[in-house]
């Protein structure tokens, strides 16, 4: 191996420093220019509509699922492994990286937009963890759920279409 | 073949004067073996498609050419004595110490395993470049004109399309086998390689659009001057664009990794026969003659399809992070990790168009 061909692999190390460090830009953020960011989230969509090797993962029909117990639907290319306890998967919309987890123990008491917001709020800041968990509470009340997801898909600013594992927990506080 | 049995010594003349048509060995023969091979190799892929072959069938078969065509490169490094005696360490020494190594140590195959992968990419694109290289100089063009953007440019028309398309991720897939040996940090490879996937995309074609509009600019430049434009290589450049753009871009992995091996193999073995066939000639005590080329074939193909055979069979359905417990299953892996490291060394120095070796 050459001085030139050196110089190229340590280059390559570098930027890849770089890029582990820093992570992937969100292609939403306000720096991002319109068009750019337009080309990008097109291409995520168009990489999501695949699995990993390649293969078409595009049958976004809804699957009826078990999960917990509970009846649930997600798009029938989903790999879902769910081990779930007292959760329902409800209108899971990768586009809009929203992933709504209905717990329909309480209901009542925090509503399952609250629930997808937070859900998509906190998908990236949590990264590169595998397993996301989020903890809702209204002072009464605590939900914990937990969605793993394979290494490979965990880091992306958005939540892809693998999960491996959805778990959701209820506790009350007094 | 019949264009390969009657071939003249007068069509190898030396290349400066045939001029921008120049073949390698016929117009036949290096559009089938050469500039239209990857056209042919998705042909091939259609082919198996159409006669219903499973993937598994579909995978050992893509084992086969790619097994056949690493271990051609002995008869050129090893059974060419011009080219051995220049490197005798390097084929002698090195085979030894690397076999033993990856039978010895799992770290070491596996790392065999990852490096591997990666230089067969570099190595497939180094191919493509040497091939337009020597109908460069074919053409009567010096060595040295162009070399670096060709270089560039072969990169660029096989190396981006892989980032670029459907299957980058799961080509850095390797990195997960170092977390076997304990090396985890490489499994984040794949994961961030996932995540900056789009602006990877968006990068090469911003790099490729306005290279490519440069290359033509730069061709048609020192055509002015005198350069000479060969035909053969602008074909060769064309069809490996449009294959490896639509392969790597939009299909998976597998038809990625069946089309791109098989033409490469098929250039190997037009290559190591036309380049090796009064070597292996000789050796088989047989006279320099007008037949030479069509039995140097045949050894080829019994020599590569045997080996591939025997070591995609054995080696069907075994991985190395859980066969290396079966010392057979090792010894294998040994053998063939092996010859394709070695393949891919020796290629890098072997056929030197600078330095004449072609």
């Amino acid at each position: 191996m050459n001085a030139k061909s050196l110089g190229a692999v340590g280059a390559v190390v570098v930027l890849s420093t770089i890029a582990v460090h820093f992570g992937p830009p969100d292609p939403r953020a306000s720096w991002v220019p319109g068009p750019l960011s337009q080309l990008l989230l097109a291409l995520e969509d168009s990489f999501d509509r695949y699995d990993g090797i390649g293969v078409p993962c595009s049958d976004r029909t809804p699957r009826p699922v078990t999960v917990g117990g509970h009846a649930a639907e997600v798009p029938s290319c989903w790999k879902v492994d769910s081990a779930a306890a007292g959760a329902t998967i409800t209108d899971p919309d990768l586009n809009a990286m929203a992933l709504t987890v209905r717990v329909t123990a309480i209901a009542h008491a925090i509503s399952a937009a609250s629930v997808t917001a937070s859900v998509a709020e906190k998908a990236h800041a949590l990264v590169p963890s595998d397993e996301h968990v989020w903890v809702w509470s209204n002072g009464a009340s605590e939900v914990l759920a937990s969605v793993v997801v394979p290494r490979i898909v965990s880091l992306a600013p958005k939540v892809r279409t693998h999960l491996e594992s959805i778990d959701a927990a209820v506790r009350s506080l007094r | 073949m019949s264009s390969v049995a009657s071939l003249s010594p007068a069509r190898l003349v030396p290349a400066e004067t045939t001029g921008t048509h120049a073949y390698i060995v016929s117009p036949l023969y290096d559009s089938v073996f050469f500039t239209l091979s990857p056209v042919f190799a998705l042909g091939g892929l259609g082919l198996v498609g159409a006669l219903g072959m499973t993937v598994p069938q579909i995978t050992v078969l893509n084992q086969i050419f790619v097994q056949a065509h690493l271990v051609l490169v002995f008869l050129r490094s090893h059974g060419n004595r011009n080219i051995y005696k220049q490197f005798p360490a390097r084929f002698t020494v090195v085979p030894v110490v690397l076999i033993t190594a990856v039978a010895l140590s799992r770290t070491v195959a596996i790392l065999v395993v990852v490096i591997g992968f990666f230089w067969d990419i570099y190595h497939s694109a180094q191919q493509t470049f040497g091939l337009a290289r020597i109908y460069d100089r074919m053409a009567g063009n010096d060595a040295e004109l162009h070399r670096t953007a060709d270089r560039w440019l072969n990169h660029l028309i096989y190396v981006g399309p892989i980032i670029a398309g459907l299957a980058f991720v799961s080509n850095l897939k390797p990195f997960n086998l170092l977390g076997d040996v304990g090396w985890t940090i490489f499994t984040y490879v794949p994961a961030y390689g996932n995540a900056w996937h789009a602006w990877l995309t968006v990068l090469i074609v911003a790099i490729a659009v306005p290279f490519l509009g440069w290359y033509c600019w730069r061709t048609w430049e020192l055509h002015r001057d005198g350069f000479k434009v060969s035909v053969p290589k602008i074909t060769l450049l064309v069809s490996t664009a449009f294959v490896s753009i639509l392969v790597w871009g939009f299909w998976p992995l597998g038809a990625g990794l069946f089309v791109s091996n098989l033409f490469h193999a098929m250039q190997y073995f037009a290559l190591v026969a036309h380049t090796e066939r009064h070597t292996i000639s000789s050796r088989l005590g047989r006279a320099k003659d007008r037949w030479d080329f069509g039995a140097t074939w045949m050894v080829m193909l019994a020599l590569g399809i045997s080996y591939g055979a025997c070591v995609s069979l054995f080696l069907a359905g075994h991985n190395i992070v859980s066969g290396y417990d079966s010392l057979a299953i090792r010894l294998a892996f040994a053998v063939s990790l092996t010859i394709s490291i070695l393949h891919f060394w020796y290629d890098g120095f072997i056929w030197s168009v600078r330095k004449r070796l072609v």
